[in-house]
């Protein structure tokens, strides 16, 4: 079983299969396969109702696995398509059903399209979308939600995550490369022979959950099988073929020997690739892997089995994949079963595989605010270890190798910098940086380390956490975290200057906080915001807990349990409170342009007095027509968030630390609790859009600012400045907070400028910061690139928690990054 | 003791770059100090020649909004008397001899031809005064009159919205200096950088203020100094101070009647710039 294969190609670098699957992955279009919703929807008209929840749940995942159709690519090592070939997309009907004119639009959109045939539509109007009418998940929910919670949605003050998808942000441990499916099964077995039926009144709750947990077990098995057998009939057909080649060679049909020879060798390659393909499978995930392809496979074959079962949103991940493959790689290379490029290649090929996932298509607001085609995955290296100690190891550095190399959308790369983690690293890092694809991005374990704890985690399982998918963090394997949506806090003060009514909708949405021109204070106008945000909290929270109920009663997920601690040993579902911590998450966007706004209101209107609240919000309501030196005056002359200016930072300090207070410690229905996170993916984006003009001097429409950055162009202090400001936030009360940096590439030209930008990385964190990203790339790239997309092809741009595409990017988002304030060498 | 507390005039700063990693060793920052006795025709910041504070006047920043006041006219003149930073943006980039001979800059050369002229004037003129110092400050003194005409409306340039009108340069009393420099204090000591004084022409900038310098010199560098935890500062910043006073040898080469000057001006910053350190600890 441990002989690997050597191919005379693998040597070094990207070699030559890496480089075929790479091209292979960005020739090939999306497609929107509807054979998951087809056996989904057979299956559900057949059994729905004749048995439990969970049980369902898990026959359904039993019975895609066992009809789904099966991808081996050429040139793969690892196996295995979500859909039933690369960049084909299945559906979930179950949560979101796509109507037939979702269908026509993302099959004719120009931006982002999912090619679909007429004919599959066709099918997909007779057999899903009938069934499914006002019984999917996203129905459920907004048949329920009150008016003024549903107004105020689709105003954009708020958005929800779990509408249209499950929830994701899940990342692995490493308990599956020590502990095989079967392992997993005799382990609920045994619990279920434990329950005690008399004095347990859940038991038979339990006991459906555990039985669907041990299906989960054997779909997983059983389409790792299905792999295995393609795999060999594969081999035997190129084994025909080599027969039918040397009988003709032997007849001296083939004059060309040499070309005989190569074409015959690589063949006999390719059969010994799929014996030991077929080997694998059989293996994994059957069984604890017992090396590094394995080890591998496994993970592919989880990764595969959560984003099949439902589609969370972003970022299911294998977690310290650094930390988990490293026995593997030492043993292999100790008994020389393994070499350094055999295990960059293997690698390598998941990498691939993470690019093959494009995410579901998504409807509604839910497809404004999130421009995002690719589900993420953040890849996390070097941080510590359970211990503590530093755990950057030679994977570590492959990886970020592979990064450079293969430069695609997914996976994403951040890297963990502890206090005690090496410089070296670090500088390996700043260089993928530098060649401006935005990644890795760079987190502060010192940091996240004491949010985990200050929610409520042990020391050693928050050490295990790390980032999921953008920002957010969570313990590793033991913690099912839901992001559950974004709160627009500049949109909630448009409301409470226009006392409680939304300029752009017309309609009342807020509180009546009285009418701003008759503020006496600044303390009045804050504190007005103050109760609009903590409303809007409220509405947006009684909703989450209702949510949460429904993906515990129908969208229970059996397969991702069998992996999040103490899932198995509780009886319960991820969704039911399964996980040994539960978090549900409000995202809270524009920290940097609600400062910027309390702070010119502040200084111009109540301190100097030079325009009055009149004045201002006329302005705003004629977005700044006719007002344009007022507008110019208040960007020019108003401290802004970004520049370690004291005034400005305390307003953000203080908004910072209410939303927390509003926020945090809430009851979800899983036996955790609400937190804050900080992030944005691209919903700044959105968010702006339905925004008014500002007081900040921002137009109507654009984007606020992101995550914990400055809003666009305040920041004019340069980035130690900016590192200060945010280092004045407590970044430990949040689950998360993201920093936002645009360098041209000048900034780091030469070596020694990496190491400075290693300086300021390590200072920020110093102050406490959790996380921050850099854009290498200078505005006239950025401008031609609008101009020329066709030549920027690959040009892949930081957006938010990830990386992508310009070309990929609306108009708008392009906008918005070129707005980005620059960092320019001084 | 308190070497500044007899009441040292304030250095004028006309800016103050955060994250300078292009200005010696680690990271950075960066003080430009008002004032240079060089008007070379390559000049990147040419708003930093005079040594104290003056408003600029940026044309193409202006909208023509009024809320200053000034008549166009009189903005029209501040525009050709002042400097646009645009007009000098690549000159930086050049070989400075051969590009001066070459020619290649006519155009903008030209363009600006009158105002360096007019500059170059006070320039020589200055230079043939420039062993004494009191004769270049009555020199500067009628140069600034010209000036005067616009500093008038020093009290409505605050107003304007877009900063084309905007007084460059600030005076800092050593005091706020050394605030400004604490902010950067986390990211200096850990990056080996420090401060580094530029200008306009440090030196003379520095230095425009002699008496002040005279009292300094009577107290003694105090012990502070080494037992200061600001003390590595003091070594990098008088090793650039070195560094930079050959830069600015180099151009003397070419404007050689200024070499002289200089020179002797150097000395005295090294003296001042442990001072500024020293009080940094008392
Ligand atoms: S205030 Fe400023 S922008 Fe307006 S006219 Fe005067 S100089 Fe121009």
């Amino acid at each position: 079983m441990n002989f690997t294969i050597k191919h005379p190609e693998n040597e070094g670098g990207m070699n030559e299969r890496i480089r075929r699957l790479r091209q292979q992955n960005f020739d090939t279009p999306t497609t929107l396969s509807i054979e998951r919703a087809l056996i989904e929807t057979e299956f559900y008209k057949q059994n729905y109702g004749t048995m439990s929840t969970p049980v369902l749940r898990a026959k359904n995942f039993y019975e895609i696995c066992k009809r789904k159709s099966i991808y081996i690519g050429e040139d793969e090592l690892i196996v295995g398509e979500r859909g039933p070939k690369p960049k084909a997309v299945p559906t979930f009907p179950e949560l979101t059903c796509h109507s037939v004119e979702d269908l026509h639009t993302l099959n004719s959109r120009q931006l982002q399209p999912y090619t679909i045939s007429q004919e599959d539509i066709d099918t997909y109007e007779r057999e899903v979308i009938p069934y499914w009418k006002g019984k999917t998940q996203r129905e459920r929910i907004f048949n329920h939600v009150s008016k003024e919670w549903e107004e105020a949605y689709h105003a954009g003050v708020f958005t929800e995550f779990m509408e249209q998808r499950a929830a994701g942000h899940t990342a692995m441990d490493g308990k599956m490369y020590g502990e095989g499916l079967l392992d997993v099964k005799a382990r609920i077995e045994k619990r279920i022979a434990e329950l005690d039926y008399i004095n347990d009144p859940e038991a038979t709750d339990k006991q459906q959950e555990l039985e669907a947990m041990a299906i989960s077990c054997d779909a997983a098995i059983l389409f790792a099988e299905r792999h295995a057998e393609l795999a060999e009939k594969m081999a035997e057909e190129l084994e025909r073929e080599m027969t039918n080649d040397e009988s003709r060679f032997a007849r001296n049909d083939e004059c060309d020997n040499s070309s005989f020879v190569t074409r015959h060798s690589s063949l006999e390659y390719r059969v010994l690739e799929l014996r030991k393909i077929a080997d694998v499978c059989r293996w994994v995930p059957a069984h604890a892997p017992r090396d590094m392809w394995e080890a591998i496979q496994m993970y592919w074959f989880v990764h595969l089995g959560t984003v099949t079962e439902l589609n969370g949103w972003d970022s299911m991940n294998p977690g310290h994949i650094d930390q988990h493959l490293w026995p593997f790689y030492e043993k292999g290379v100790k008994d020389g079963t393994l070499t350094r490029d055999q295990a960059k290649e293997l690698l390598s090929c998941l990498w691939i595989k993470f690019n093959n996932q494009p995410a579901p298509p998504k409807v509604g607001v839910t497809a404004l605010e999130s421009g995002t085609y690719n589900d993420f995955t953040n890849i996390n290296i070097g941080g510590v270890d359970r211990e503590g100690n530093s755990a950057a190891n030679e994977l570590s550095y492959i990886i970020l190798e592979i990064q450079e190399e293969l430069h695609e959308l997914q996976p994403g790369l951040s890297i963990h910098i502890a206090e005690n983690t090496p410089d070296e690293f670090l500088l390996e890092g700043i260089k993928v940086i530098r060649q401006g694809h935005g990644y890795p991005s760079i987190f502060n374990p010192d940091t996240y380390i004491k949010e985990l704890v200050r929610e409520g985690k042990s020391l050693e399982d928050a050490r295990e956490g790390g980032c999921s998918g953008c920002i957010e963090v969570g313990a590793f394997g033991k913690e099912a975290y839901l992001l559950t949506g974004y709160l627009n806090t500049p949109k909630i003060l448009e409301i409470t200057l226009n006392n409680g009514i939304d300029p752009e909708t017309g309609k009342k949405l807020g509180l009546e906080t009285g009418d701003p021109r008759e503020f006496k204070s600044y303390e009045e106008l804050y504190d007005a915001w103050h109760k609009q945000m903590v409303y809007f909290v409220n509405l947006k929270l009684s909703v989450n807990n209702y949510i949460e109920r429904m993906f515990s009663l129908y969208a229970p997920a059996t397969f991702l349990s069998l992996y999040i601690d103490d899932c198995i040993e509780k009886g319960k579902d991820y969704y039911s409170g399964g996980a040994r911590y539960n978090t549900t998450y409000i995202q809270c966007t524009g920290l940097g342009t609600i400062t910027d706004c309390f702070s010119t209101l502040k200084k111009h209107v109540f301190e100097d007095k030079r325009y009055t609240m009149d004045e201002v919000l006329q302005a705003c309501a004629k977005n700044w027509g006719g007002g344009e030196a007022m507008r110019l005056y208040i960007r020019n002359h108003t401290p802004f968030f970004g520049n370690d200016d004291p005034y400005a930072d305390e307003i953000a300090v203080r908004v910072y630390d209410d939303l927390v207070k509003a926020i945090e410690g809430r009851p979800n229905t899983r036996g955790g609790k609400t937190q804050l996170n900080m992030l944005s993916t691209t919903c700044h984006n959105y968010f702006g859009s339905v925004c008014g003009a500002t007081p900040n001097g921002r137009y109507a429409h654009f984007a606020i600012s992101d995550g914990t950055s400055p809003s666009h162009g305040s920041d004019t202090h340069g980035p130690t400045a900016v590192i200060k400001s945010l280092g004045k936030l407590d970044q430990t009360k949040s689950g998360g907070t993201l920093l936002n940096v645009r360098f041209t590439p000048a900034l780091l030209r030469r070596d020694e400028d990496m190491k400075k930008l290693g300086y300021l990385i390590r200072t920020y964190f110093k102050f406490g910061g959790h996380h921050i990203q850099f854009n290498i790339v200078d505005t006239a790239t950025l401008l031609d690139a609008q101009k020329h997309p066709d030549q920027y092809r690959d040009l892949l741009v930081r957006v938010a928690g990830y990386s992508d595409y310009f070309n990929d990017m609306t108009e708008q988002l392009q906008n918005e990054i070129i707005a980005r304030t620059e960092n320019e060498a001084v | 003791m308190k070497p500044f507390e007899n009441g040292c005039s304030p250095l004028t700063v006309f800016d103050i770059k955060r994250y300078a990693i292009n200005d010696g060793p680690g990271i950075r920052t960066t003080i430009f100090l008002k004032g240079c006795p060089l008007r070379c025709v390559w000049c990147h910041n040419p708003e930093s020649w005079l040594p104290k504070p003056e408003i600029l006047f940026k044309q193409q920043k202006c909208i023509g909004c009024n809320t200053c006041g000034i008549h166009p006219h009189q903005r029209e003149m501040l525009t050709r008397m002042t400097n646009d930073e645009s007009r000098f943006a690549r000159n930086d980039e050049c070989e400075l001899p051969s590009n001066l001979e070459s020619d290649s800059y006519s155009s903008s050369v030209t363009r600006h031809s009158s105002f360096v002229t007019r500059h170059s004037s006070f320039v020589t003129r200055h230079s043939s005064f420039d062993i004494r110092h009191s004769s270049f400050d009555i020199r500067h003194s009628s140069f600034d009159i010209r000036h005067s005409s616009f500093d008038i409306r020093h009290s409505s340039f605050k107003d304007c919205p877009t900063l084309a009108l905007e007084m460059c340069g600030r005076d800092y009393t050593v005091e706020e200096l050394l605030a400004e420099i604490e902010k950067e204090r986390d990211i200096m000591i850990d990056s080996g950088g420090g401060v580094t004084i530029s200008g306009g022409e440090p030196l003379f900038g520095m230095t425009h203020d002699q008496s002040r310098f005279a009292r300094n010199d009577e107290c003694a560098l105090s012990s502070d100094m080494e037992s200061d935890s600001y003390s590595s500062l003091v070594t990098r910043h008088s090793s650039f101070v070195t560094r930079h006073s050959s830069f600015v040898i180099r151009h003397s080469s070419f404007v050689i009647r200024h070499s002289s000057f200089v020179i002797r001006h150097s000395s005295f910053v090294i003296r001042h710039s442990s001072f500024v350190i020293s009080y940094s600890s008392s």
